[in-house]
């Protein structure tokens, strides 16, 4: 989750001068009591930002204060950004703040809260960013900066996270013998089939085998629990150095990214009830991600 | 009475009972009546044939296959998704801008299908903001209705009426249009009124839905782009064919055959496997049961009755058919009830003059589908709508549905009776 999807363009307060951290943080507020009517309490936020203020230092080396107010019935996450002209002094000496980063929370937000704090330490911490932020003229500006800087709270997983790489693969013209060689000896129930310039062209399962080596008719007739031996299954099998993947092959069935997310992953398992799925950057496969992959990484990580 | 007019209503007052009840499937008890219609000889097979209005079928028929190929575009999610990031979150705001983003769809679209698209998409979003996705299911229901009024193509109810009085799409625009465009505006009003306590979210969840990447919803950009620039050139051609001289049918077909050919399209089955056959049959055995009720004389029958009671007086007609029309189709399927009214327009055509009856058609133009969002059971897009909530764990109730649609149905159609009165 970005930093800038937490914050409101309209709650940025950009533009005015005060002489104190504790009226910037006032004046703030009273902004966003205007905006969000009955559901900022003032008076007891600006109480507890001033409790804690008198705990200790609220300001971060590289001029970033963040000044933070703690609400027992207070049910959100406000992130409030004051952009003062000119900077502000601060209270015990030391640098100008030239960023503030007012928060408003509840009981119940403190996990995210920490993030935001760590994000806003890299912040103070890179010189360009504060200075590009303390530059800004309006609260679009502000979130279109920490935007672009792609700063992040929360860092969710995506297929390259959970992926199998590198992925094992074969050639177009490799044989089926040595298809099913690499699968028993690998442990693999999936292969993607390259051509010779190492494009994705096919995939290949056990599945897939199995289905090559059942003839049609064989296919039409309910159960076959009354037979022991089936000939072309048989003859499938003494083909095998002979026959080439191509001719068994199937046509990829859905392709995904690295950066893809793995919800998108899981719901095209669901719907096409198919367990693996090649990964490509580009044409070149990098991985295979599987529904294995997604119990032990992601359900029982 | 003779066995024909017999058979006519009998055959007729069925249909309506199995449509309403639902006891048999509305497509099947139409197509058995219609057979009936034949059999027992109120029309021959080649009357019955002649009496189905092929260009409501196909021109159905084609802007089927446009949604089709338009949705596996991921327009329409794109579409939900910018206006959901543009509203920052907010819910409230997201309420009325995927309101009108459904009623502009649903004006080129289908309703039904423009639903099943994006009420899942608003009930993911609800979901994420969580919120209740009630209040965007109901609205969304009823904006389809609406932007579904506006133009030709919006609505089935609209096909009918253009097809059979020789309106065009321009002729739509001209009067429907502007009444949508104020009854939409007093919609976004009312939606932001009703719904607003229950729309309350955290910052935090609003984060969520400015954490959707848009851009990812396109997987396919060039037949994005291909498909957007035929749906334009489709609905250019809807704009000048009363100029060129080609039925509306002609323009989606052509559409729809030039998307498919023009994308190179590898999934022409596919599209094809999800067009409505139900509804394109059930409106051909509609046509010939209809048209059996006019060959014995039913129509003329009841015209003659209503133009005795208002004594031929236009305003009031057009008044009696727009609440008619508005009352009944909240809580009779619109199609067969438009269906049934057109033949009576017509001979009311025949006595008054057809440009002096043409207030009448829009009267149940609008009737027809703004009534469809009295009850849940007013119009399909409701009853789908609602399909689609419960099957995701949030059941919409007839009462909670009537709730609000009733009352703003009310609404709507003063606002349709003023516009009626100070534009005709």
């Amino acid at each position: 989750m970005k930093l800038s999807s937490l914050i409101d363009p309209r709650n940025v307060l950009v533009g005015e001068s005060f002489t104190s951290l504790d009226e910037a943080s006032a004046r703030v507020l009273k902004y966003a009591e205007g905006h969000y009517r009955d559901s900022v309490p003032y008076a007891d936020a600006l109480a507890a930002i001033r409790s804690r203020a008198a705990l200790g230092a609220t300001v971060l080396p590289g001029g970033v204060a963040i000044p933070h107010a703690r609400l027992q019935d207070y049910g959100d996450l406000l992130i409030l950004p004051v952009v003062p002209k000119g900077g502000i002094p601060p209270e015990s000496g030391g640098e100008r703040i030239k960023l503030a980063w007012v928060v408003l929370l509840g009981a119940g937000s403190s996990g995210l809260y920490l993030k935001c704090l760590a994000a806003f330490a890299r912040i103070a911490g890179d010189i360009e960013l504060t200075g590009a932020l303390s530059a800004v003229t309006t609260g679009q500006e502000l979130v279109a900066v920490l935007e672009r800087s792609g700063l992040e709270v929360e860092k969710e997983a995506h297929v390259e996270d959970v992926m199998s790489s590198p992925a094992v693969t074969v050639g177009t013209g490799a044989t089926i013998k040595e298809l099913l060689d690499l699968m028993a000896t690998k442990s693999l129930r999936y292969v993607p089939v390259l051509d010779e310039s190492g494009r994705l062209v096919g995939e290949i399962g056990v599945l897939d085998v199995i289905d090559a080596a059942i003839p049609d008719y064989a296919r039409r007739m309910g159960s076959l629990k009354f037979l022991d031996e089936l000939e072309p299954m048989e003859d499938f099998l003494r083909r095998e150095s002979t026959m080439k993947v191509a001719s068994i092959m199937k046509k990829p069935a859905g392709v995904f990214a690295p950066g893809d997310s793995l919800v998108a992953v899981s719901v095209a398992m669901s719907k096409q009830r198919k367990r693996h799925f090649p990964v490509c950057d580009g044409e070149h496969v990098v991985g295979v991600v599987s529904s294995m992959d997604i119990l032990f990484k992601v359900l029982r990580a | 009475m003779s066995f024909h007019l017999i058979t006519a209503l009998v055959v007729f007052a069925g249909v309506y009972v199995a449509i309403t009840t639902e006891l048999v499937n509305k497509t099947a008890a139409a197509l058995l009546g219609a057979m009936l219609i034949v059999v027992a000889g109120v029309l021959d097979q080649n009357d019955a044939f002649r009496a189905v209005d092929w260009n409501v079928i196909f021109l159905l028929v084609g802007m089927m296959i446009l949604t089709g190929v338009a949705k596996r575009t991921g327009l329409f999610q794109w579409l939900a998704i910018k206006a959901a990031k543009l509203a920052r979150g907010e819910p409230a705001a997201i309420l009325v801008l995927l309101s009108l983003v459904t009623a502009l769809i649903s004006a080129v679209l289908d309703n039904v299908t423009t639903v099943l698209i994006i009420v899942p998409i608003a009930i993911l979003i609800a979901v994420e903001l969580g919120t209740s996705p009630v209040p965007f299911v109901i609205a969304l229901a009823m904006a389809s209705n609406i932007g579904g009024t506006a133009t030709l193509i919006g609505d089935p109810p609209n096909i009918m009426i253009g097809s059979a009085a020789g309106l065009g799409f321009g002729d739509f625009l001209a009067n429907t249009a502007p009444a949508i465009l104020v009854i939409l505006a007093a919609f976004s009003l009312y939606a932001t009124l009703v719904f607003r306590g229950r729309l309350k979210v955290t910052a935090e969840r609003k984060a969520r839905i400015m954490e959707f990447d848009e851009r990812k919803a396109i997987e396919d950009p060039i037949l994005l782009r291909r498909t957007l620039s035929v749906i334009a050139l489709t609905v250019a051609g809807f704009m000048l064919h009363g100029a060129m001289g080609l039925e509306p049918a002609t323009i989606a077909l052509g559409g729809a055959a030039l998307l498919l050919v023009v994308t190179r399209f590898h999934d022409v089955e596919g599209v094809l496997a999800e067009l409505e056959w139900s509804t394109i049959l059930f409106f051909f055995g509609l046509f010939i049961i209809v048209d059996g009720l006019v060959k014995v004389g039913v129509m003329s029958a009841v015209s003659s009755k209503l133009i005795g009671a208002t004594e031929g007086h236009l305003a009031l007609t057009t008044y009696v058919i727009l609440w008619a029309s508005g009352l009944l189709s909240a809580l009779v399927d619109n199609i067969p009830f438009v269906a049934t009214m057109i033949p009576l327009i017509q001979d009311l055509g025949a006595s008054m003059g057809t440009k002096t009856v043409e207030p009448l058609w829009w009267a149940l133009s609008l009737g027809a589908c703004l009534g469809g969002n009295g009850t849940l059971i007013g119009a399909s897009a409701n009853v789908i709508s609602a399909g689609l909530s419960a099957k995701s764990g949030h059941p919409v109730s007839f009462g909670e549905f009537t709730k609000y649609g009733a009352l703003f149905t009310l609404i709507s159609l003063v606002v349709a009776s003023l516009y009626m009165a100070i534009r005709y």
